[in-house]
């Protein structure tokens, strides 16, 4: 039971968008040592969280109707800087790229 | 060890799937939402701190997103701090049904747990037990990689390290009680022992002193070796079962690997050293204890850097001052000047009130790691590192001064109480407790006792603290954090060092005086705190924490405590934070926040004990301080960092050294007021409010600062 709801908060936290990849990795990394009543409550709050994010997508999308489009072609491009990263073997030590298109993302 | 089921069932995420190519620019397309989740999470790049960019692309709600963390944090609270505080509440109960006479009969294990609580404080037992002619043995835990700090920075973080104390406090615990001694004191980092010649016989094990600390050191080294690689183990689990970025995962692996390396190479070296109690010369006058234990630290801690090979050694003064010779010799042999990797120069020495002294932004910058030197300089560098380990020689946490240990002065807190009568007072309260003879008057003193703190009566313990805080509707907390306290205390060493060397002052005098003045000071902090405090809000009003450079004030929540923050940060020159219970995740659901931003709470919340999800909440809001404290530490650093590459640069257009430091100070005062404090605001975000009642992000302080730099010094020559 345990077990299936720390798995549960794992692909919880794949889905949310909101919180950074530190804090996600933290809340899993102590999730762990949660009782299965602290494991149940985290759980909920996440299944919240994606609630809102899902509502705050959708309300994006409709005051804006370019927005999908463009995260979508921001997604595609780090994608593709990240593979071209990967394959020169850089990803580990140079960010640079995909550092440079996330700035402009905040300038969307 | 920790359970790691959650980390370890994590599903295997593939980040950047080798698949084709989604969405290419200019093709039209029905987008879901899943695409655009899917997306965002591809720019989801673990180990980037660039999550933040795409938080504010999907979520322009910031508010909304940090009401959920803190929600999220709040369920985190650790488990280990969680046990800790709801025991410290179960014993402020027992305290408070003490004071009031509430309690009719005491069982055998509250009169234990009664004498051992008294026994524990502030070096009860040392000054009650250490008489003339015994043996102090004090021992070291190592240093460097070995330390505590270390395994919990940047090793195994505070769960597995505290459970590696832990093992060592057990071990150390039942090796004394093989060879026949008596734990003293025993915390974090080390402890004092002291042999019972008597049971030495009984036992038949070694009867030298130096052969007992030997065996103890081998013994604790085995035993501690294993322990900390079953901890690797665990860790390296739990690391590969993470979602950190391959990078960042290789990186700690790769460390844990080479500590792992080390451990076998060096094991884990706790130093003893071992020192005779001299007559006292007067009743009522325990510098004689204080100096045994002070003598015998001196000798664990030159082990402890040295190069020998052996785990304890009997004082010796004439090898101890003969290290002091070599200490300052060495500092003699430092360069005069170092860089760091970007070019700028460090001065090696500074002259402080006609005295050389080395230069306290590199004290800091060394101990904390933070200091990256210029290509060329490591050796230099390196050799300040020894120099500034080494001066930690009287590093000796004592919790009076030696004035007060010698019965010259009152204790703090209470004008007539000496030392003696409060050894005497607790001795007799620990013998009645063993034998379970505790009358009512007997039970209040032993309340009075446990109430307050054991380092400054004037304060609450801990119990107390956690407990009264607790109960304040809306509890503000204010951490109050004396900066530098460290460095000054290094810088004090190596005064008392110099002073030794040049026969200013006799070896003796220096050891029980070293850390006086770090002691004193942070008692005047604690008393202005009560002093400001205590003008806005009734005493009764006010719980402080004591910690080692920090005091946390629980207050509850007025009106508007700008002016309070301010004056505190004023009167104690200290990084001061205010962080508080927000209402807004209350399981009773009654009050939401202020500006009406609570959230609706789940079914689930709302069954969860009362108490616990309090508890909680008050445990965050104190743990946030510390990110209070960073964002407070990152305009430090950058305004220090742009203050030298000023100067620097004032210096290279003609400036002599002070009216360079003294221009870049003017020009950078109008950027970053000298003062400030940081709050937390209702939706859990930091702001900086400065002595001018300005209210600012520390992004925008910041880029202030960055803008200024980049404009106004070429502007000036």
């Amino acid at each position: 039971m345990e077990e299936k709801k720390a798995k549960n908060i794992g692909e919880l936290l794949r889905r949310i968008f909101i919180f950074a990849p530190s804090f996600k990795a933290e809340i899993l990394n102590r999730a762990g040592e949660l009782p299965p009543s602290g494991l149940e409550h985290l759980a909920k709050i996440l299944l919240e969280v994606i609630a809102f994010q899902k509502e705050e997508i959708k309300k994006r999308q409709t005051e804006d109707p370019k927005f999908a489009e463009r995260v979508l072609a921001v997604g595609a491009r780090a994608r593709q800087k990240v593979l071209s990263a990967r394959a020169a073997q850089k990803l580990a030590v140079d960010s640079t790229a995909i550092k440079d298109l996330v700035k402009k993302i905040k300038h969307l | 060890m920790t359970n790691n089921k959650a980390a370890a069932i994590l599903p295997e995420k593939e980040i950047y799937p080798q698949s084709p190519e989604i969405a290419p620019q200019g093709r039209e397309i029905e987008i879901s939402e899943a695409d655009v989740e899917n997306a965002v999470d591809r720019l989801m790049i673990d180990g980037l701190d660039e999550g933040a960019a795409v938080v504010e692309l999907v979520s322009p709600d910031k508010k909304k997103t940090r009401e959920y963390q803190r929600r999220v944090e709040t369920e985190l609270v650790d488990s280990a701090t969680l046990e800790r505080t709801r025991g410290a509440l179960a014993r402020a109960e027992f305290i408070n049904k003490l004071a009031g006479g509430e309690m009719a009969e005491l069982t055998d294990r509250e009169s234990a747990n009664i004498a051992s609580s008294l026994e524990s404080r502030s070096w009860q037992k040392i000054f009650s037990e250490l008489r003339q002619g015994d043996t102090a043995i004090y021992f070291s835990m190592p240093a460097g990689i070995f330390s505590v700090k270390y395994f919990n920075d940047e090793l195994f973080g505070q769960q597995l390290t505290d459970e590696i104390i832990d093992h060592r406090k057990n071990y150390m615990a039942s090796l004394a009680e093989h060879h026949g001694l008596e734990i003293l004191h025993q915390d974090f980092r080390s402890g004092i022992l002291k042999p019972n010649q008597e049971k030495i016989k009984e036992l038949g094990g070694p009867d030298k002193t130096a052969d007992i600390m030997n065996a103890l050191g081998r013994q604790l080294d085995q035993a501690m070796v294993k322990v900390i690689l079953e901890t690797i183990k665990t860790k390296e689990t739990e690391l590969k079962n993470s979602s950190l970025a391959p990078a960042a995962k290789e990186a700690k692996l790769k460390k844990l690997d080479s500590f792992k390396n080390k451990l076998g190479q060096w094991g884990f070296k706790a130093t003893f050293g071992a020192s005779k109690v001299g007559a006292s010369p007067k009743s009522g006058d325990y510098t004689p204890a204080a100096l045994a234990v002070a003598e015998s630290q001196q000798m664990a801690q030159v082990l402890r850097h040295g190069e020998q090979k052996k785990y304890g050694g009997e004082y010796d003064a004439k090898f101890i001052k003969a290290e002091i010779g070599n200490i300052i010799a060495s500092g003699k042999e430092l360069a005069g000047v170092i860089k760091d990797k970007n070019g700028l120069p460090f001065e090696v020495w500074q002259t402080v009130d006609g005295r050389r002294t080395i230069n306290r932004d590199l004290v800091r910058a060394i101990r904390k790691n933070k200091f990256e030197p210029a290509p060329g300089q490591e050796e230099a560098v390196k050799k300040v590192e020894q120099y500034i380990r080494r001066v930690n020689l009287l590093d000796l946490f004592k919790p009076l001064t030696a004035d007060e240990i010698a019965g010259k002065n009152s204790l703090p807190g209470s004008a007539d109480d000496t030392l003696k009568n409060k050894v005497d007072k607790t001795r007799r309260l620990i013998d009645l407790a063993k034998m379970k003879d505790l009358n009512q008057a007997d039970r209040q003193a032993v309340a009075a006792i446990l109430k307050v703190d054991q380092k400054d009566a004037t304060c609450a313990s801990p119990e107390i603290f956690h407990s009264e805080a607790m109960k304040m509707p809306d509890a503000v907390y204010v951490s109050i954090d004396v900066m530098d306290l460290g460095v000054d205390l290094l810088l004090e060493y190596e005064r008392l060092l110099n002073d030794i060397d040049a026969g200013k002052i006799s070896l003796a005098e220096a050891s029980l005086k070293a850390g006086d003045s770090t002691t004193k000071r942070m008692r005047e902090v604690r008393a202005k705190v009560a002093e400001v405090c205590g003008r806005y809000y009734s005493k009764d009003k006010i719980f402080t924490l004591v910690g080692g450079d920090e005091v946390t004030v629980a207050l509850p929540n007025g009106e508007d405590i700008n002016d309070l923050l301010l004056e505190l940060q004023k009167a104690t020159n200290s990084r001061v934070v205010k962080t508080a219970v927000g209402s807004a995740e209350r399981a009773d659901g009654e009050s939401g926040r202020e500006d009406g931003a609570s959230l609706p709470l789940p079914e689930g919340e709302k069954k969860r004990g009362r108490e616990d999800q309090r508890l909680r909440e008050h445990l965050g809001a104190i743990k946030r301080a510390e990110q209070g404290a960073e964002v407070s530490k990152a305009i430090e650093t950058a305004r220090r960092q742009a203050e030298l590459s000023l100067s620097h640069r004032f210096k290279s257009e003609g400036m002599s050294s002070e009216m360079a430091a003294g221009a870049a100070r003017k020009f950078l005062s109008d950027i970053v007021p000298d003062s400030f404090v940081v709050k937390e605001e209702a939706d859990g975000g930091f702001v900086i409010l400065d002595d001018a009642g300005f209210e600012r992000t520390r992004e925008e302080i910041l880029q202030e600062l960055a803008e200024q730099i980049a404009s106004t010094p070429q502007e000036k020559t």
